[in-house]
């Protein structure tokens, strides 16, 4: 009996188990190509970029081709001044590069407009560049595997969200100067907690948000590996954002970030994530257009795993 | 961005074959009285070929990360819940 038993739960897990994804063709019909601005703008000390592309169709798997006849200008609506953005040498990128008298792009409270002309048709959209906290520290800590994890170190960002709610982040992370850029991987926080819901202002960041910098790969056996490794780096970035750019974001990882398997039981139907970029009043009645422009103040700090530098673990 | 309302993709058809056969049990005992109980055995195949119907299609970037600037790859991923054929055993009885 003992053996049939065997049998019987291999043909019983095999079904259930078994690969029940495939990777399908899906004939899309072609749609007329939209304007798309990526207008991410920070006031780190480097160039600023904004692109100006047309979208493809989802299943090319290539660069969005860059619009070069445009006029990029973001203007301060608070002190009146202007930044104009030049033609870069890449196709569809717009360049401001800090001066002497202007080191870094924009003063934290004041109100921005990004204006885009197309000469046809102009494209507006507008946005806050709010404070953001310095980071205070980024420790590690070491805990022993268990059935899930092997043994491991983990990262840690401390910054402690200023009093006032309604401030919010996007918390982005290098390990060994590669950018974790997976859907799951944005961390976005809503002053110090994960999303308004929660009242939690004026306080560091609490434990997921302070534990979203660490990646979570796999190896060919689908296998944890342990986040960071003695000799690893670790960069923060953390980016002040307005709450529609917080929302913006939330809804891309909704949208992108897709295990399959059985999550889509639960999954969230597909749905067009909302940009802030909006047709000005003259423009023809078809003009569209998509993407997202956000002014942060950020602040940055990087450490290197040292095992021999780990906080004592009181019993 | 669908500039065309209405119906755009539609999910491929479900479909499936199930077979199954009864032996009823004996109704006489071997002196020739009627059985109490009546029984008999139901066995069956579920999805007999085994076919992957399609229970949702999700559109996703795959798990790697893409290195900094290179395009995205994205594809469309086929779930099926029970993609193959289940055998099944079933005892009935009444008393």
């Amino acid at each position: 009996m003992k053996k049939y038993l065997n049998y019987i739960s291999v043909i019983v897990f095999g079904a259930v188990f078994s690969s029940c994804e495939d990777v399908i063709n899906v004939e899309l019909p072609v749609s007329e190509p939209v304007v798309v601005i990526d207008a991410w703008i920070t006031d780190k000390p480097e160039p600023q970029v904004i692109r100006v592309m047309k979208t493809i169709p989802y299943f090319q798997n290539t660069f969005l081709p860059g619009l070069n006849e445009a006029t990029v200008t973001v203007k301060d609506m608070t002190d009146q001044t202007t930044y104009e953005f030049e033609k870069g040498e890449e196709d569809g990128e717009y360049i401001w590069s800090p001066t002497v008298e202007k080191p870094a792009f924009g003063e934290i409270g004041h109100e921005y407009q990004l204006i885009v002309d197309m000469g046809n048709a102009s494209y507006v959209a507008n946005s806050f560049k709010n404070r953001v906290p310095e980071i205070d520290s980024i420790n590690f800590r070491f805990e022993e595997g268990n059935s899930f994890f092997p043994d491991s170190y983990f990262a840690g960002v401390y910054a402690t969200d200023p009093v006032g709610a309604g401030d919010a982040y996007w918390i982005k992370a290098w390990k060994n100067g590669e950018f974790l850029n997976k859907p799951s991987e944005i961390n976005i926080s809503y002053d110090a907690g994960g999303s308004p819901g929660a009242i939690v202002d004026g306080i560091p960041f609490i434990q997921p948000i302070r534990d979203g910098i660490n990646p979570f790969d796999q190896d060919e056996d689908d296998n944890f590996l342990s986040p960071y490794n003695p000799g690893d780096s670790v960069y923060v970035e953390v980016h002040s954002v307005n709450y529609n750019a917080y929302t913006f974001l939330l809804e891309v990882s909704v949208q992108t970030d897709r295990p399959g398997g059985f999550a889509e039981l639960f999954a969230q139907p597909l749905a067009n994530v909302p940009s802030n970029i909006r047709v000005a009043s003259d423009s023809p009645n078809d003009a569209k257009v998509i993407g997202f422009f956000n002014v942060s103040s950020v602040s940055t700090l990087g450490r290197r795993l040292d095992p021999n530098n780990l906080p004592v673990k009181e019993n | 961005m669908a500039s065309n309302p209405g119906i755009i993709f539609r999910v491929p058809d479900f479909h499936r074959l199930d077979i199954s056969a009864t032996l009823n049990g004996k109704k006489y005992k071997r002196n020739g009285d009627r059985r109490k109980n009546e029984d008999y055995f139901v066995f069956g195949f579920y999805n007999v070929y085994a076919r992957r119907n399609p229970f949702s299609i999700y559109f996703s970037q795959g798990s790697d990360r893409p290195p900094a600037g290179a395009p995205i790859d994205s594809f469309a991923t086929q779930v099926s819940i029970i993609g193959t054929i289940i055998p099944a055993i079933s005892y009935n009885f009444k008393f």
